[in-house]
Protein backbone atom coordinates (compact mmCIF):
# COMPACT_ATOMS: atom_id res chain seq x y z
CA UNK A 1 0.00 0.00 0.00
CA UNK A 2 1.36 3.43 -1.03
CA UNK A 3 1.12 5.84 1.66
CA UNK A 4 2.59 9.57 2.15
CA UNK A 5 1.73 13.11 3.62
CA UNK A 6 2.10 16.38 2.63
CA UNK A 7 2.12 19.70 5.13
CA UNK A 8 2.17 23.08 5.28
CA UNK A 9 1.47 25.15 8.35
CA UNK A 10 -1.82 23.78 9.91
CA UNK A 11 -3.05 22.18 7.21
CA UNK A 12 -1.95 17.85 6.53
CA UNK A 13 -3.36 15.91 4.14
CA UNK A 14 -2.48 11.82 4.74
CA UNK A 15 -3.03 9.78 0.89
CA UNK A 16 -3.05 6.20 1.12
CA UNK A 17 -3.47 4.09 -2.03
CA UNK A 18 -4.87 0.47 -2.54
CA UNK A 19 -7.61 -0.48 -4.82
CA UNK A 20 -9.07 3.59 -4.09
CA UNK A 21 -6.28 6.72 -3.72
CA UNK A 22 -7.91 7.95 -0.44
CA UNK A 23 -7.13 11.67 0.49
CA UNK A 24 -7.35 12.97 3.84
CA UNK A 25 -7.26 16.73 4.46
CA UNK A 26 -6.88 17.79 7.88
CA UNK A 27 -6.53 20.43 10.20
CA UNK A 28 -6.55 24.28 8.58
CA UNK A 29 -5.53 25.96 5.50
CA UNK A 30 -4.86 29.63 5.64
CA UNK A 31 -2.11 29.57 3.13
CA UNK A 32 -1.30 32.59 0.94
CA UNK A 33 -0.40 30.71 -1.80
CA UNK A 34 -1.97 27.24 -1.52
CA UNK A 35 -1.15 26.25 -4.67
CA UNK A 36 2.23 25.52 -4.17
CA UNK A 37 0.78 22.57 -1.84
CA UNK A 38 -2.28 21.40 -3.81
CA UNK A 39 -1.66 21.55 -7.27
CA UNK A 40 1.53 19.05 -7.08
CA UNK A 41 -0.49 16.63 -4.79
CA UNK A 42 -3.01 16.76 -7.38
CA UNK A 43 -1.00 16.49 -10.04
CA UNK A 44 0.48 13.34 -8.20
CA UNK A 45 -3.09 11.52 -7.58
CA UNK A 46 -4.17 12.44 -11.34
CA UNK A 47 -0.75 10.62 -12.49
CA UNK A 48 -1.44 7.39 -10.08
CA UNK A 49 -5.41 7.46 -10.84
CA UNK A 50 -4.67 7.27 -14.34
CA UNK A 51 -2.17 5.18 -14.22
CA UNK A 52 -3.49 2.81 -12.34
CA UNK A 53 -7.18 3.25 -12.97
CA UNK A 54 -7.88 3.75 -9.66
CA UNK A 55 -11.01 5.96 -8.47
CA UNK A 56 -9.99 8.80 -6.11
CA UNK A 57 -11.67 9.79 -3.06
CA UNK A 58 -10.92 13.04 -1.00
CA UNK A 59 -12.23 13.25 2.20
CA UNK A 60 -12.77 16.82 3.59
CA UNK A 61 -14.79 15.36 6.85
CA UNK A 62 -12.04 16.50 9.12
CA UNK A 63 -10.96 19.83 8.03
CA UNK A 64 -11.44 23.00 10.28
CA UNK A 65 -10.95 25.73 8.16
CA UNK A 66 -10.56 26.86 4.41
CA UNK A 67 -9.74 30.76 3.36
CA UNK A 68 -10.86 31.72 0.43
CA UNK A 69 -7.57 30.92 -1.76
CA UNK A 70 -7.53 27.79 -0.62
CA UNK A 71 -11.43 27.51 -1.94
CA UNK A 72 -10.13 29.25 -5.32
CA UNK A 73 -6.72 26.47 -5.45
CA UNK A 74 -9.11 23.43 -4.41
CA UNK A 75 -12.37 24.27 -6.55
CA UNK A 76 -9.25 24.44 -9.88
CA UNK A 77 -7.33 21.46 -8.15
CA UNK A 78 -10.82 19.19 -8.18
CA UNK A 79 -12.31 20.30 -11.51
CA UNK A 80 -8.92 19.67 -13.45
CA UNK A 81 -8.96 16.41 -11.90
CA UNK A 82 -12.40 15.36 -13.18
CA UNK A 83 -11.27 17.03 -16.66
CA UNK A 84 -8.84 14.47 -17.19
CA UNK A 85 -11.25 11.68 -16.73
CA UNK A 86 -10.11 10.88 -13.07
CA UNK A 87 -13.34 9.31 -11.01
CA UNK A 88 -13.68 11.52 -8.10
CA UNK A 89 -15.64 11.59 -5.06
CA UNK A 90 -16.08 14.47 -2.63
CA UNK A 91 -16.88 13.80 1.01
CA UNK A 92 -17.61 16.43 3.64
CA UNK A 93 -19.39 17.28 6.74
CA UNK A 94 -22.61 18.54 6.15
CA UNK A 95 -23.27 19.63 9.80
CA UNK A 96 -20.27 22.78 9.12
CA UNK A 97 -22.12 25.52 7.66
CA UNK A 98 -18.89 26.72 6.06
CA UNK A 99 -18.57 23.28 4.42
CA UNK A 100 -22.08 22.69 3.05
CA UNK A 101 -22.07 25.84 1.75
CA UNK A 102 -18.78 25.67 -0.28
CA UNK A 103 -19.27 21.86 -1.77
CA UNK A 104 -23.12 22.74 -2.64
CA UNK A 105 -21.47 25.12 -4.80
CA UNK A 106 -18.91 22.41 -6.17
CA UNK A 107 -21.90 20.45 -6.14
CA UNK A 108 -23.58 22.92 -8.70
CA UNK A 109 -20.45 22.19 -11.01
CA UNK A 110 -19.86 18.49 -10.78
CA UNK A 111 -20.37 16.66 -14.16
CA UNK A 112 -18.43 13.83 -13.43
CA UNK A 113 -17.77 14.22 -9.85
CA UNK A 114 -19.71 12.81 -7.05
CA UNK A 115 -20.26 14.99 -3.96
CA UNK A 116 -21.58 13.46 -0.68
CA UNK A 117 -22.16 14.77 2.62
CA UNK A 118 -21.87 13.12 5.43
CA UNK B 1 -19.05 50.39 23.51
CA UNK B 2 -15.58 51.23 24.53
CA UNK B 3 -14.95 49.81 28.05
CA UNK B 4 -16.92 46.56 29.72
CA UNK B 5 -18.67 46.69 33.14
CA UNK B 6 -20.36 44.00 34.65
CA UNK B 7 -23.74 44.92 33.39
CA UNK B 8 -22.12 43.64 29.90
CA UNK B 9 -23.10 39.98 29.88
CA UNK B 10 -22.10 38.48 26.58
CA UNK B 11 -20.45 41.34 25.52
CA UNK B 12 -16.83 41.32 23.78
CA UNK B 13 -14.18 44.58 23.28
CA UNK B 14 -11.01 43.28 21.68
CA UNK B 15 -8.87 46.15 19.71
CA UNK B 16 -5.26 44.82 18.13
CA UNK B 17 -2.83 46.25 16.40
CA UNK B 18 -0.55 44.79 14.43
CA UNK B 19 2.44 43.97 11.92
CA UNK B 20 0.70 42.68 8.77
CA UNK B 21 2.32 39.54 8.67
CA UNK B 22 0.50 36.65 6.91
CA UNK B 23 0.00 34.31 9.60
CA UNK B 24 -1.62 37.02 11.84
CA UNK B 25 -4.45 36.27 10.05
CA UNK B 26 -5.33 33.10 11.11
CA UNK B 27 -4.11 33.72 15.05
CA UNK B 28 -6.65 36.87 14.86
CA UNK B 29 -9.30 34.74 13.19
CA UNK B 30 -8.93 32.04 15.67
CA UNK B 31 -9.08 34.47 18.16
CA UNK B 32 -12.18 36.66 16.99
CA UNK B 33 -14.02 32.24 16.81
CA UNK B 34 -12.93 31.83 20.53
CA UNK B 35 -13.97 35.25 22.02
CA UNK B 36 -17.23 35.12 19.83
CA UNK B 37 -17.83 31.23 21.46
CA UNK B 38 -17.00 32.19 24.68
CA UNK B 39 -19.50 35.29 25.17
CA UNK B 40 -22.35 34.54 22.41
CA UNK B 41 -22.17 30.21 22.57
CA UNK B 42 -23.61 30.03 19.61
CA UNK B 43 -21.86 28.01 16.78
CA UNK B 44 -22.71 29.76 13.67
CA UNK B 45 -22.01 33.07 14.58
CA UNK B 46 -18.25 32.01 16.21
CA UNK B 47 -17.58 30.38 13.28
CA UNK B 48 -18.61 33.51 10.76
CA UNK B 49 -16.96 35.67 13.33
CA UNK B 50 -13.46 33.63 12.63
CA UNK B 51 -14.15 33.10 8.89
CA UNK B 52 -14.95 37.10 8.59
CA UNK B 53 -12.33 38.19 10.91
CA UNK B 54 -10.00 36.40 8.97
CA UNK B 55 -11.21 36.91 5.57
CA UNK B 56 -10.94 40.87 6.36
CA UNK B 57 -7.31 40.85 7.98
CA UNK B 58 -5.99 38.92 4.98
CA UNK B 59 -7.43 41.43 2.30
CA UNK B 60 -5.64 43.92 4.51
CA UNK B 61 -2.14 42.52 4.55
CA UNK B 62 -2.39 41.48 0.66
CA UNK B 63 -3.88 44.66 -0.31
CA UNK B 64 -2.96 47.53 2.35
CA UNK B 65 -0.27 49.92 0.94
CA UNK B 66 2.58 48.99 3.23
CA UNK B 67 5.40 51.26 1.09
CA UNK B 68 5.63 53.06 4.73
CA UNK B 69 5.98 51.47 7.87
CA UNK B 70 2.48 51.17 9.37
CA UNK B 71 0.31 48.52 11.33
CA UNK B 72 -3.20 46.68 10.21
CA UNK B 73 -5.47 47.27 12.87
CA UNK B 74 -8.54 44.65 14.11
CA UNK B 75 -11.26 45.44 16.62
CA UNK B 76 -14.06 42.98 17.69
CA UNK B 77 -16.61 44.84 19.27
CA UNK B 78 -20.67 44.30 20.75
CA UNK B 79 -23.26 46.42 20.63
CA UNK B 80 -27.26 45.31 21.57
CA UNK B 81 -27.58 43.41 18.28
CA UNK B 82 -24.74 43.24 16.30
CA UNK B 83 -20.94 41.65 16.40
CA UNK B 84 -18.65 44.16 14.85
CA UNK B 85 -15.56 43.15 13.03
CA UNK B 86 -13.41 46.00 11.72
CA UNK B 87 -9.84 45.82 10.16
CA UNK B 88 -8.22 49.02 8.80
CA UNK B 89 -5.15 49.37 6.54
CA UNK B 90 -3.37 52.13 4.80
CA UNK B 91 -4.84 52.35 1.45
CA UNK B 92 -3.74 53.76 -2.26
CA UNK B 93 -6.78 55.19 -3.89
CA UNK B 94 -5.39 54.52 -7.42
CA UNK B 95 -4.55 51.05 -6.85
CA UNK B 96 -6.84 48.22 -8.80
CA UNK B 97 -7.52 46.70 -5.76
CA UNK B 98 -8.81 49.73 -4.19
CA UNK B 99 -11.26 49.86 -7.22
CA UNK B 100 -12.26 46.45 -7.22
CA UNK B 101 -12.99 46.49 -3.09
CA UNK B 102 -15.81 49.30 -3.99
CA UNK B 103 -16.90 47.50 -6.94
CA UNK B 104 -17.36 44.15 -4.65
CA UNK B 105 -19.41 46.44 -2.25
CA UNK B 106 -21.50 47.72 -4.65
CA UNK B 107 -22.73 44.56 -6.19
CA UNK B 108 -22.94 42.56 -2.74
CA UNK B 109 -25.74 45.65 -2.07
CA UNK B 110 -27.38 45.02 -5.32
CA UNK B 111 -26.76 41.59 -5.98
CA UNK B 112 -28.46 38.30 -4.20
CA UNK B 113 -24.89 36.79 -2.07
CA UNK B 114 -25.98 33.34 -3.00
CA UNK B 115 -25.80 33.84 -6.18
CA UNK B 116 -23.09 36.45 -6.92
CA UNK B 117 -20.82 33.85 -4.56
CA UNK B 118 -21.69 30.60 -6.82
CA UNK B 119 -21.30 33.22 -9.88
CA UNK B 120 -17.82 33.19 -8.82
CA UNK B 121 -16.90 30.06 -7.73
CA UNK B 122 -18.03 28.79 -11.39
CA UNK B 123 -15.86 31.65 -12.92
CA UNK B 124 -13.21 30.60 -10.68
CA UNK B 125 -13.49 26.78 -11.87
CA UNK B 126 -13.69 27.72 -15.84
CA UNK B 127 -10.61 29.64 -15.89
CA UNK B 128 -7.04 28.73 -13.83
CA UNK B 129 -5.84 32.15 -14.26
CA UNK B 130 -8.98 33.28 -12.40
CA UNK B 131 -7.94 33.95 -8.48
CA UNK B 132 -9.40 36.29 -5.66
CA UNK B 133 -12.19 38.17 -5.13
CA UNK B 134 -14.22 35.68 -3.67
CA UNK B 135 -13.44 36.83 0.13
CA UNK B 136 -16.09 39.73 0.41
CA UNK B 137 -18.66 37.26 -1.90
CA UNK B 138 -18.10 34.42 0.82
CA UNK B 139 -18.57 36.86 3.88
CA UNK B 140 -21.66 37.91 2.25
CA UNK B 141 -23.32 34.67 1.57
CA UNK B 142 -21.82 32.50 4.63
CA UNK B 143 -21.24 34.64 7.49
CA UNK B 144 -24.56 36.72 6.27
CA UNK B 145 -23.02 39.77 7.31
CA UNK B 146 -23.59 43.32 6.67
CA UNK B 147 -20.52 45.21 4.79
CA UNK B 148 -19.19 48.31 4.48
CA UNK B 149 -16.07 50.40 3.96
CA UNK B 150 -14.97 53.89 4.69
CA UNK B 151 -11.52 56.46 4.10
CA UNK B 152 -10.36 57.97 7.52
CA UNK B 153 -7.51 58.48 9.87
CA UNK B 154 -5.32 60.28 6.32
CA UNK B 155 -5.55 56.97 3.77
CA UNK B 156 -6.31 54.29 5.93
CA UNK B 157 -9.35 52.20 4.90
CA UNK B 158 -11.50 50.94 7.25
CA UNK B 159 -13.50 47.69 6.45
CA UNK B 160 -16.41 46.83 8.52
CA UNK B 161 -18.71 43.78 8.89
CA UNK B 162 -21.55 43.52 11.04
CA UNK B 163 -23.03 40.18 12.20
CA UNK B 164 -26.52 39.60 13.68
CA UNK B 165 -26.43 38.45 17.39
CA UNK B 166 -28.92 35.81 17.50
CA UNK B 167 -31.31 35.85 20.96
Amino acid sequence: MKQYSVSKETLRIDVTCTTVIRAHFRGRSALRQPETVLKPLFDTLIADARQKGYHVHLHFEELEFFNSPTISSVMQCIIAMRDKGVRTTVRYDGRQKWQQLFFEGLAMLRGGLEVQSV
Amino acid sequence: MSDLNSADAGAVVIRLSLTPDWPKADTVAILAKTAASAAFAHADLSESAGIVAGELMENAIKYGDWSCTANVTFSLLSHSDQLEIEVSSPCDSTSPHYQRLWASLRNIEKANPRDSYLERLAQIAQDHNERGGLGLLRLAHEANCRLSARVADGERLHVRASLPIPR
